[in-house]
């Protein structure tokens, strides 16, 4: 009896799969899908390649440009007049994950070369993407799963009920089974049909990526199944009632746009407005102020300021009538300090404002699961502070290594090239259950509710 | 008059009890008393508006009884939903199938849907084959099909179904001659197993032809019941205008 159950249902969603599959605006939609996710999963792929081979250039152009000014200068020349110029790596190895969901990494560079001079405007230095073209977005996997996908799911679903009544279908279905079975196979061919559309293109992108199957493709792969469901429960808590198609594909249509862009939009808004940060040019412009001004300060009160961040060379006293190197990266430090306290408030603000979209998030499914989707690839805001946390800490490390050798004039020779410091790389911000547990929440809470209303037995109706 | 009980000697499959229907202010069915024993055809004659497709529709349930029980089987419609579906089968004016699916998949498909899911593809072919339909046809979509062809699906899913009773609805509306009389004759076969036949038309030759007894509504009442077996066709026809024109 029970396996005649069993037989039973898997006929009843093998033959409503074939339903689905036989309209050719169904097909159509799957193959554009899967055409647009190798696409995305190819452009992905390169994305991760180009990041690679920016760090791979990076540490290249390192030993290239060490090699020729050791070529340029002779071995006596002071070795701080060879670190004016020299620039070290600091490249944040690409998650792979980032071909998922490509977030910042876009616009942000994780790929910096640092001199040893003031840092602040450094890392602001690199080549700014269009903000018209920033603006639109890009296409990733993440965007086809997040945004497009589930109008496939509305445009499969919206009809499950209303399109039975409207073809007549309803009345004849209905003397064999009680509505909730003959849904729950409409909805079962459908999520498989889904099901099948997500695993191929989380598949593309694994293999075009090599996507390690760690916990954090764990939870991407879990949020963007929970988010698909979500989809589902929200057409089944639309279309699982009275109105008819056009009414459902009004209204569902209607609730994508809000939740997918005028939500997010409207929340972007109001973050920028409750948090307004300054432009990082302001920084640059504080850090050069503070460093411009120094060449008309004595030198020894330049000297003071550096020695309230460094008083192990406090017993050193510069000739304010000669160029020393070490006066040099002093006044550049000024610099450091005078856009210290912008920078801490720049930094601080721009951690409010990620904390803020991630609580508000949760209010909107599609918005929760892009940003922590952002989080589990490192390329959400956080690793992006967090990367340059890491720069910082790189610039103090090298300053350190090479302080006593700009103090004692030191020539080039008596650098030990070999026992440079070289970048640690940030680790990812949270562990992965810590990015994907919060929206990973949310799509189940407000799934329930969405389909609350449908579990519960209605009194019969004339139909 | 002789009941269908005293008639077959069975308990009543289909009976309706002071069965009525009010759609606001207008009463669609009024006081409706009906026995339809198993091995009987019934069919209701009357002109649109007169509650055939009303009195169908409450015995399956589809709409909810203003007054009176539709009972199936001595349980009562209203209060049994699932369990009397289940001994139902129904084919209306229009056999709407899944357009994108053949005869044999529809036939699967609502044998699955009822829980049926190890019945064979050979045995569901024969069934449509028992139905009428030509065996080179089950495979063929549906949306091919014509309404005939629909037609013996829909009864090709009632036999499947072994449903304890068919409730018609203008079933061989729109068929031309060869297909209704092909009708007629599954409608007979249905009979002979035993399955009780509500049939709701137009047709008093069909009428008279398959049913085994007819009833003559008017303005949601029932006016009369005659035996198939007591009249002629050019009866039937005089008894059917003589009411139409009171």
């Amino acid at each position: 009896m029970r396996s005649e159950s069993v037989m039973a249902w898997i006929r009843l969603i093998r033959l409503e799969f074939a339903r689905v599959v036989r309209s050719g605006g169904v097909a159509a939609a799957v193959l554009l899908l899967l055409g647009l996710g190798v696409y995305a999963g190819w452009q992905g792929n390169r994305r991760i390649h180009a990041a690679q081979a920016a760090a791979a250039a990076a540490e290249t152009a390192y030993r290239d440009q060490l090699a020729y000014l050791s070529s340029i200068y002779p071995p006596t020349t002071e070795a701080g007049e060879l670190l004016y110029y020299l620039a070290f790596p600091a490249p944040q190895p690409p998650s792979r994950l980032s071909a998922l969901a490509s977030g910042r990494t876009r616009v942000e560079t994780a790929s910096l070369r640092i001199r040893l001079l003031a840092l602040e405007g450094q890392l602001y230095e690199h080549e700014t993407l269009n903000p018209r073209l920033a603006a639109a977005g890009h296409l990733d996997l993440a965007f086809i799963l997040i945004a497009l996908l589930p109008l496939f799911v509305i445009a499969v679903t919206y009809d499950i009920v209303s399109g039975e009544r409207e073809r007549g279908t309803w009345r004849m279905a209905r003397l064999f089974a009680r509505p909730r079975r003959l849904i729950a196979a409409k909805v079962a061919a459908r999520v498989v049909l889904a099901t099948g559309l997500v695993t191929s293109m989380a598949l593309i992108g694994a293999f075009s990526t090599g996507i390690d199957a760690d916990g954090r493709a764990g939870w991407a792969v879990a949020l963007i199944a929970l988010h698909t469901l979500f989809w589902f429960a929200l057409c089944l808590g639309v279309a699982g009632g009275r109105r008819s198609s056009t009414a459902n594909a009004m209204i569902l249509v209607g609730v994508w746009v809000a939740l997918t862009f005028l939500a997010p939009a409207v929340l972007s808004l109001t973050n920028s407005l409750l948090h307004p940060v300054p432009e990082a040019l302001e920084l640059t412009v504080r850090q050069r102020q503070g460093y411009h001004e120094a060449w008309d300060l004595p030198r020894a009160e330049t000297m003071e300021s550096f020695f309230e961040d460094y008083p192990q060379w406090s017993d050193w006293t510069v000739p304010e009538d000669e160029f020393t190197w070490a006066w040099y990266y002093a006044m550049n430090h000024r610099g450091d300090q005078a856009a210290r306290d912008a920078s801490r408030a720049y930094r601080d603000i721009l951690t409010r404002r990620d904390e803020w979209a991630r609580r508000w998030s949760r209010l909107v499914p599609p918005l929760a699961t892009q940003i922590a989707l952002d989080r589990l690839s490192a390329a959400d805001l956080g690793t992006q502070l967090a990367y340059q946390e890491s720069v910082r800490s790189y610039h103090e490390r090298l300053k350190a290594h090479f302080q006593p050798l700009l103090f004692s004039a030191a020539p080039i020779a008596q650098v030990d090239w070999e026992r440079v410091p070289t970048f640690e790389p940030a680790a990812p911000t949270g562990g992965a259950s810590q990015a994907g547990l919060p929206a990973a929440a949310t799509l189940i809470l407000i799934s329930i509710c969405a389909v609350l209303p449908r579990l519960r037995p209605r009194p019969s109706r004339d139909s | 008059m002789q009941t269908a009980e005293s008639r077959a000697g069975h308990t009543p499959l289909l009976e309706a009890r002071g069965l009525s229907k009010d759609y606001g202010d207008t009463r669609a069915l009024d006081s409706l008393d009906l026995t339809i024993a198993p091995g009987e055809v019934y069919c209701l004659l009357g002109p649109n508006g007169a509650g055939k497709t009303t009195t169908i529709n409450l015995f399956l349930g589809f709409v909810a009884p203003s007054g009176g029980q539709a009972l199936v089987s001595g349980l009562d419609v209203a209060t049994h939903d699932r369990e009397t579906k289940q001994r139902l089968a129904y084919i209306p004016e229009q056999v709407m199938l899944y357009r994108n699916l053949s005869g044999l998949e529809n036939l699967e498909y609502f044998a699955a849907l009822g829980g049926r899911g190890s019945v064979g593809r050979e045995r569901l072919t024969e069934i449509l084959v028992e139905a009428g339909l030509e065996r080179d046809s089950v495979d063929r979509r549906v949306s091919e099909y014509s309404k005939g062809m629909r037609q013996k699906v829909g009864i090709a899913i009632a036999i499947a179904k072994e449903a304890d009773a068919l409730l018609l609805d203008e079933p061989t509306s729109g068929l031309d001659p060869k297909a209704s009389n092909e009708f007629s004759a599954l409608v007979e076969r249905l009979r002979k197993r035993d399955v009780a036949v509500l049939m709701a038309t137009h047709d008093l030759f069909r009428a008279k032809d398959t049913g085994t007894r007819v009833g003559i509504m008017r303005y949601g009442r029932l006016v009369t019941e005659l035996s198939t077996d007591e009249i002629g066709h050019a009866d039937l026809e005089r008894i059917y205008l003589e009411h139409m024109h009171d």
